[in-house]
């Protein structure tokens, strides 16, 4: 078993590792997520997710460590053998991840 | 008395003397002072002074889009002592109008968490139907004054550029950057409550990673970055301005530009955020002054809009 966060969910049986985040992802509170989320990669053993999904339905902004995070992110998850998906709620945000091309590496799903 | 002194052609500081020595010789134990400023406006000379007892300096924006102040505020009220020294300050007439407050203006910001400028800007655009309930909180009285001194009173109003937010922060405040931008965002929501949400979070964005930026690099422990926000009337624009005393540094814009659009880079991406987000961008002294223009009419569109 690896190391849990009161904001994590595995969904053991489609091998999902959900990550709830409840506010922005900026500078002041983004490497403290990337701390939280290292602590989980290390303990995880391999293959024990295909898919990580970043819930950021609650973020009204990312910003430029915010999205240094989710680069990160995408790499770590990647490295792994497993895909990123991230939800997002804020047509800014989605737009911000447009122009800087996150989207294209990013599998981003808006829910309005 | 300040009138009639006026038209007998008495100088303006030597009235201003007079009425502090008016205030002093009233009866023992009674204090009555007031904070007085003064502008003198020679269109012949297209010279301003001021004169400033304890007043919250007047603000004026310069040729260069900068918003400037009218002396500091080390001064004390008329009424105090026997040898007070205004604040004087010269300037050449500014291309738009001064605008002149009394603190209970600066105090009601504070209370609300606003600049104030931006509230200065909203009851002004209120004009006479001030009704807004924000007000109901002043625990004092406000005078507004907006003055074109270049101007006769009989001209039209104009349309202008109107300074939003003056601020200045140590580098103390950058672990309160978030403060700082629901301090902007409430100022700039109270001033143009029409402003579309997508070009307040632009601005709000670039502002952000423009000031970390400056607090960050170009910003040592006594010194201050300069951060503040006009709205461009004429061109429908508003305009950040950030400004460090840090000597900047050389930075290929376009390659990095270029690198992150091959493979995601991590840092200066705040940049990246920067020029994208905003319809105009100009630096200057390497970097270490910004100014970052966003329409307030017709949103940018982007080439990336319709991509998904």
């Amino acid at each position: 078993m690896f190391s849990t966060a009161p904001s994590l969910t595995l969904d053991a049986q489609n091998k999902i590792l959900r990550y709830h985040v409840a506010g922005d992802v900026i500078s002041t509170t983004a490497r403290g997520l990337r701390a939280e989320l290292e602590r989980v990669f290390e303990s995880a053993p391999a293959g024990a997710f295909e898919e990580f999904e970043i819930d950021l339905k609650a973020a009204r902004m990312v910003d430029s460590v915010g999205l240094n995070f989710l680069v990160w992110l995408w790499r770590s998850v990647s490295d792994r053998g497993a895909k990123l998906r991230v939800l997002i709620s804020s047509p800014d945000i989605d737009r911000t991840f447009q122009f800087t091309r996150l989207s294209s590496r990013l599998e981003v799903d808006l829910h309005s | 008395m300040t009138n009639a002194l006026a038209f007998g052609g008495e100088p303006l500081e030597n009235i201003l003397v007079h009425y502090n020595n008016f205030l002093l010789e009233r009866p023992t134990g009674e204090v009555s002072s007031i904070a007085v400023t003064a502008l003198q406006v020679n269109r012949e000379t297209c010279c301003i002074r001021a004169l400033n007892y304890g007043g919250p300096p007047p603000l004026y924006v310069d040729w260069q889009g900068w918003v400037q102040t009218l002396g500091g505020r080390a001064s004390s009220p008329l009424g105090w002592f026997q040898d007070a020294v205004p604040i004087t300050t010269g300037i050449a007439i500014p291309p738009g109008p001064i605008w002149m407050w009394t603190d209970g203006l600066e105090q009601i910001a504070e209370e609300l968490g606003m600049s104030a400028p931006a509230v200065a800007y909203a009851l002004l655009e209120s004009g006479s139907a001030v009704d807004a309930e924000w007000l109901a909180a002043a625990g004092d009285d406000i005078l507004l004054a907006c003055i074109w001194p270049g101007k006769s009173a009989e001209s039209a109003r104009e349309a202008c550029v109107h300074p939003l937010i003056a601020d200045e922060y140590g580098a103390e405040m950058l672990a309160e950057v978030d403060s700082l931008q629901e301090r902007w965002s409430r100022s700039l929501r109270l001033a143009l409550p029409g402003l579309a949400d997508r070009v307040c979070y632009d601005l709000l964005l670039c502002s952000r990673e423009a000031v970390i930026n400056a607090l960050k690099y170009g910003c040592a422990d006594s010194e201050h970055v300069k951060f503040q926000v006009v709205y461009d009337a004429p061109k429908e624009a508003l305009c950040v301005r950030v400004s460090d005393c840090g000597s900047g540094y050389d930075f290929d814009f376009d390659g990095h530009a270029e690198d992150d659009l091959r493979e995601p880079v991590l840092g200066h991406r705040g940049l990246l955020l920067m020029h994208r987000l905003s319809s105009r961008v100009v630096t200057s002294r390497n970097g270490a002054e910004v100014m970052m223009e966003f329409e307030t009419r017709t949103p940018r569109c982007s080439e990336f809009e319709n991509t998904r």
